[in-house]
């Protein structure tokens, strides 16, 4: 049994030993092959050549004008200096959040009334429930530095700050992220990392990049690590190789460890062959086919395994001329298993925060299905683009359907319209139909959910946008209608309807401010919220860059 | 019904078909590879029609006369390595009766643009495909480059560099190599290929692939190049070397800053010319750059842009025609591609050669239309049962938990919630307490397993 247990990491470590000497192959430079006799021998000569030609041979004429052009002039100084290879993009932003009541109970009885010694007959009653508004801060900063100190070195750092700027209480609709871990600010190091490239001229490092601190990398599943990764890019291929620790702000688990690597092959101009592997407690392997077809046709196909079990397959075929009038896309994939992970790869790692006394949500997985994906645009003139998606789902068995997994329909379709300069409008409408969800067939046990879920969904959305100053300043605003069909152990909700309102304004002060401001407002479903009439949130920001 | 049918029998019909495509297209493209040669567009040579055979000028008379390259190709002067364009004079010996008897057009249309001819006014250009293919494909930057790297004092710039490519009074593009240049080293006695007014049909195709000038596909590999590589010079981009050379001396640039893949290319199929995502790390991001010539004011480099400020769909404001609604669905290969442009209105977006690492930039700040006021507190739940993929594009590792594992609105105050507040609320939408719990952990704690 311990065998057992520690064959797929032996597999993996085999895995990785290979993959390291296939690295390791792959980064030797060009010039490596220098070594032999003859290249050697070679390097000489066209060295001689040179020495020829720049000491002896060539004789010394006046050079190009172009060449010759004298440089501007510049005065270097420390803090000069710094600010000239300094960079910065900030967006802060104020949001306030207003909620309306209705005077109704909550679906549990609460009602905002004081607490008082003697019962009310009229439900439960708790104020904090019914907190009507909030105020909140957010900010994004983020920083760095390109080749200051030497032309090698690059640094980029994203901080990322939320405040509550009034209390929010316990019970209140206005909670968010902010309030969670009885935390009321959130401080958080999104990214901070030093490059060290090389430079063309460096030889076997060539097109190398070294990466130090708090990143992501993208491949077989987001990496987001305080670790090193290596990145080598070559005209035929390119790789990156990475690992370190996992970091978080939202729970403490106990595996931190993750690595992986991402390798890419060109085939000529229009092919490439890429594998991706991540490791984290399990092996995540992604191997991906791309080809183009001349200018318009574009082919990818993908195959991913977690641990030793093939889970998807899928294959992308789109269509896009280049006048960009039209575009057409074919997908299909196929899960093969549900061997994966059902939402988060981090799920099998265990949560020893105190503060998370639940483990994962029960999304339960992805079941086996195939699915089939017809998405197309077409502008009809300069003034009318029409578009569409049709999508298509179908779980391999029946009996997987789950409360969150079923076959269904998806149809979505859209017209954007531009009647006149600086105007456009835009609709889309979209309906979901799932399939597989019959009262005919009663639950079996009180925990039983196969039945449960959304029968159909329905969204309209309609926004008109219109821009003044040459762009500088565009307002838009819409609206959005949701309807839901809804099925439950003891309940059938038809058309639950939400509906609101949407609008922003934006504004460039300069080329790199631009001021902001979004307002929505939104009902809810009232099945589910009888007390809540609407909410409201205005949001004024400032982006900038220096 | 039969709607869904019809839906899924297409759906399932199609799959079949797309794995079938998936092979046609692999054997489709291996096919168009070895047929693309053979039908190439433009290399049809003057002459030639439809319904004839193409006739192939040097190929002819290479292999079926027999004919050595100086046949024709004489030096300008005796000990010059600069040789004149072939006239009458080389032609005549052979053809000595179509020039001055029976007149073919056969004959005139491979050098004269009109027949009969006029003057020397309607001669085609010389070489014959001149910026329009390579006339030494095989050229290797990397056995030519100066291993030493060495500087000329005078320029400031590489030697190497610089002694081939010359610049033209405007200094926009630099001009490439010609025989004068190429002499420097390949004139010497014992160099090969040797380069003389004596060079032989040898020497000759150690650069030069004849047979291959009208007909670019007759060898196995595929000599035929992207016009920009031939010409240097990319269409509709407005650039000048020297405008970058006065700057040279603030930002501590060189060749090889934007060439840098010219060092190791090995033949010019492989010669990477620099992109526009190379521009960033000068046009972007310095603040020495002056707002006028930074990325986001395209006229600085594309010429069809009209004159005045950038179009309206690239302002930052308004989106591009690609922005449509389903490109907020299927962005993903647009976006992960090397160079794929979203930091030219994406001021957060970090360009970089691997275009996959850009994804965090925009997927760290920008919130979808659809997280509206109730979005987090109600609508969420039921969207991310739909399609909980979606969320994770976002929201990765344990998001959802940091709120999931607070006590909810619902179940305050908690003491009236489990006394009997939580009946309704299950009643009504029991998926949503298995979301957090499950029967054995919670409800068993007061029910009795008959409940089940």
């Amino acid at each position: 049994m311990a065998y057992l247990s520690r064959l797929p990491m032996q597999k993996f470590a085999t895995l990785f030993a290979a993959l390291c000497l296939f690295a390791a192959a792959c980064a030797a430079p060009p010039s490596v092959s220098a070594n032999s006799p003859a290249e050697d021998k070679s390097s000489e000569s066209i060295g001689d050549a040179w020495d020829n030609l720049l000491k002896n041979t060539i004789p010394q004429t006046t050079p190009d004008a172009a060449l010759a052009t004298a440089p501007m002039t510049y005065e270097a100084s420390p803090a000069g200096d710094f600010l000239d290879h300094f960079f910065m993009n900030n967006r802060t932003e104020y949001m306030r959040t207003q909620t309306y009541f209705t005077g109704l109970p909550t679906v549990t009885g609460v009602i905002n009334e004081p607490a008082s010694s003697v019962a009310n007959p009229n439900g439960i009653p708790y104020p904090p429930a019914f907190q009507s508004d909030t105020n909140e801060m957010y900010s994004v900063v983020n920083w760095g530095t390109r080749g200051w100190l030497s032309d090698r070195v690059n640094s980029n750092f994203t901080l990322n700050y939320s405040q509550d700027l009034t209390h929010v209480t316990d019970a209140s609709p206005q909670r968010s992220i902010i309030d969670t871990f009885d935390s009321n600010r959130r401080l958080e190091l999104i990214s901070g990392y030093i490059d060290i490239d090389g430079r063309p001229s460096d030889g076997a490092f060539s097109g190398t990049s070294l990466r130090v601190g708090r990143q992501d990398v993208y491949g077989a599943e987001l990496a987001e690590m305080d670790g090193v990764s290596f990145t080598l890019n070559r005209p035929g291929y390119s790789w990156t190789i990475y690992g370190g620790r996992r970091y978080t702000y939202f729970s403490d688990p106990a595996q931190r460890a993750m690595g992986g690597g991402n390798f890419l092959i060109r085939f000529g101009k229009d092919s490439t062959f890429e594998y991706d592997t991540f490791y984290y407690i399990r092996g995540t392997n992604l191997f991906r086919y791309r080809q183009t077809f001349g200018n318009a046709w574009f082919f990818s196909t993908g195959f991913r395994m977690v641990g030793s079990s093939p889970t998807d397959f899928n294959a992308d075929a789109i269509w896009s001329p280049e006048d960009g009038r039209t575009s057409l896309r074919l997908s299909f994939a196929q899960k093969i298993t549900n061997k994966d992970y059902f939402y988060d790869y981090t799920e099998d790692a265990r949560d020893f925060d105190p503060r998370n006394p639940l483990f994962r949500l029960n999304l339960e997985a992805l079941h086996p299905h195939s699915q089939f994906i017809i998405d197309a645009s077409r502008a009809i003139n300069d003034r009318l683009r029409l578009g569409g998606t049709v999508w298509v789902r179908r779980l391999n068995n029946i009996q997987d359907t789950g409360p969150f997994d079923t076959s269904f329909q998806d149809y979505r379709g859209y017209c954007q319209m531009s009647p006149w300069s600086s105007v456009d409008l835009l609709f889309t409408y979209h309906l979901r139909d799932s399939d597989n969800r019959s009262k005919n067939i009663p639950p079996t046990e009180f925990d039983d959910l196969s039945n449960t879920g959304e029968t159909k969904v329905q969204d309209f959305t309609a926004e008109v946008g219109r821009t003044f100053l040459r762009g500088r300043l565009a307002l838009r605003a819409g609206g959005f209608y949701r309807n839901l069909n809804f099925l439950d152990q003891f309940t059938v909700i038809t058309n639950a309807r939400d509906k609101g309102v949407l609008g922003d304004a934006a504004f460039k002060l300069d080329s790199r401010s631009r001021l902001y401001f979004d307002y929505d407002l939104d009902t809810d479903y009232s099945v589910f919220r009888p007390d809540i009439q609407n909410s409201q949130t205005f949001r004024f920001g400032l982006a900038w860059s220096y | 019904m039969d709607f869904r049918r019809w839906v899924i029998g297409l759906a399932l019909g199609l799959n079949r078909g797309l794995v079938c495509g998936i092979v046609c297209l692999a054997a489709g493209s291996v096919y168009a590879n070895s047929t693309r040669a053979q039908q190439t567009s433009g290399t049809q040579p003057a002459g030639s029609s439809a319904s004839q055979a193409p006739f192939y000028l040097h190929d002819y008379h290479l292999k079926q006369v027999g004919l050595d390259c100086d046949a024709c190709h004489v030096a300008q002067k005796e000990g010059s390595v600069v040789f004149q364009r072939p006239g009458h004079d080389q032609c005549t010996p052979c053809h000595d009766d179509d020039f001055n008897k029976d007149i073919k057009q056969k004959i005139c249309v491979q050098c004269h643009s009109v027949f009969p001819p006029t003057s020397s006014d309607d001669l085609l250009p010389f070489p014959r495909y001149k910026n329009v293919r390579p006339i030494v494909y095989d050229f290797s930057h990397a056995k030519h480059v100066d291993p030493h790297s060495r500087i000329d004092a005078r320029t400031g710039f590489r030697a190497d560099c610089a002694y081939c490519h010359h610049f033209p009074a405007d200094g926009a593009y630099a001009t490439f190599g010609d025989h004068v240049i190429c002499a420097g080293c390949h004139s010497k006695a014992g160099m090969k290929p040797l380069l003389s007014d004596k060079s032989t049909t040898a020497d000759c195709r150690g650069c030069h692939h004849p047979e291959e000038i009208e007909n670019p596909g007759a060898a196995t590999v595929h000599r035929e190049l992207a016009s920009f590589v031939v010409s240097g010079k990319y269409q509709q981009i407005r650039f000048s070397h020297a405008d970058h050379f006065r700057e040279k001396g603030s930002y501590h640039f060189d060749c090889t800053t934007c060439h840098y893949e010219v060092a190791s290319s090995t033949s010019l199929s492989s010669l990477s010319l620099p992109k526009m995502v190379d521009c960033v790390n000068c046009h972007s991001v310095s603040k020495r750059i002056e707002a006028d010539y930074r990325m986001s004011n395209c006229q600085v480099c594309h010429v069809d842009v009209p004159s005045g400020a950038v179009p309206e769909f690239h302002s930052g404001i308004v989106k591009p025609p690609s922005h449509t609604e389903s490109f907020r669905f299927h962005h993903a290969d647009d976006a992960s591609k090397p160079g794929a442009p979203c930091f030219v209105c994406h001021i957060n977006v970090e360009p970089t050669a691997i275009g996959q690492q850009q994804c965090a930039s925009c997927h760290r700040v920008m919130m979808p239309v659809s997280h509206t006021a109730r979005w987090k507190d109600d609508v969420h739940g039921k969207y991310a049962a739909l399609d909980r993929m979606t969320c994770s594009v976002c929201h990765v590792v344990d998001f959802c938990n940091r709120c999931h594992n607070q006590t909810p609105r619902s179940h305050l105050p908690l003491a009236q919630f489990k006394a009997g507040g939580h009946a309704q609320l299950a009643m009504l939408n029991e998926r949503s307490c298995f979301t957090c719990h499950t029967f054995s952990n919670t409800c068993g704690e007061c029910h009795s397993e008959s409940l089940k």
